[in-house]
């Protein structure tokens, strides 16, 4: 009795460490999966200007980056300026409300303006009239 | 007694480490694959702009990333909203265009739209994408 009455507890211990670590995981676990949404990755990582809007982003919109380099990128394929009217029109096409159909841009927040504004003229060039920039909330930037 | 008969198993529970190596794979999924960025969106151009012509256009020029404004020849400062809500208050109905000298950022060119905003100007975009 003396003899199982030893062991049992050695057993026991080995689990018992493990458990304030699995409390943890678990914990951390629920938070990502809640917290987190799983979304597509960027073909570049840019920091957004930051704006005090809270109108929220049309996930059906194109999104035309401009990463800091000055680099156009569309669907994660770099572009070019005189590239970009074909995939628009051709998003357009595809588009099932071509009434609220928008082009999104998302540029760096270090993009000079003049860089900004000529991916504009020719968006604006390929007819489309409803262009927005995309930001991030103030106080937010990770 | 039977409980008895097999001492070894008695209290044994199932082994956790199967278990940890599960949700060890599933946090790190959850980790990399989550996105926390809170994306919003402001508008360059809206489609009601383009069909009715505005009143007047009231050009404001970015000098310096530091923030100074120009309008008609006035100086204006990106921080001063005072003086930027004198200047809507005197025409409010009007579309406000930015335009920026070569050089200045992104991020200085949406400071100035927030303040545009908040100074109470309905009508803001940048020039390029004007009608």
């Amino acid at each position: 009795m003396n003899f199982t009455g030893q062991e049992i507890p050695r057993k026991d211990n080995g689990d018992d460490q493990l458990i304030p670590l699995i409390n943890i995981v678990f914990l951390m676990l629920i938070f990502f999966m809640v917290a987190g949404q799983i979304s597509e990755q960027d073909a570049q990582f840019i920091a957004p200007p930051e704006s005090i809007s809270e109108t929220p982003t049309d996930a059906d919109a194109p999104r035309v980056l401009i990463d800091a380099d000055e680099v156009l990128w569309l669907n994660d394929q770099q572009i070019t300026l005189e590239e970009l009217e074909a995939p628009l029109v051709k998003a357009f096409e595809q588009a099932g409300d071509p009434e609220s159909f928008s082009i999104a841009v998302k540029a760096d927040g270090q993009v000079p303006v003049e860089t900004l504004q000529a991916v504009m003229r020719s968006i604006k060039a390929a007819g489309f009239r409803r262009i927005t920039l995309l930001t991030q909330p103030s106080g937010e930037a990770s | 007694m039977l409980l008895e008969a097999f001492p070894g198993k008695k209290r044994r529970g199932i082994s956790l480490t199967p278990l940890i190596d599960v949700v060890f794979i599933l946090l790190l999924f959850f980790m990399l694959s989550s996105d926390f960025m809170h994306w919003r969106q402001i508008s360059l151009s809206s489609a009601n702009e383009t069909e009715s012509k505005p009143d007047s256009i009231q050009l404001i020029r970015i000098e310096s990333d530091t923030g100074e404004l120009s309008h008609e020849g006035k100086r204006y400062a990106l921080q001063d909203l005072a003086g930027l809500s004198a200047l809507v208050a005197s025409d409010p109905k009007a579309v406000y265009a930015v335009e920026a000298v070569p050089g200045v950022k992104t991020q200085t060119l949406v400071s100035l739209l927030d303040q545009l905003h908040k100074a109470g100007a309905d009508k803001v975009s940048m020039t390029g994408v004007l009608p």
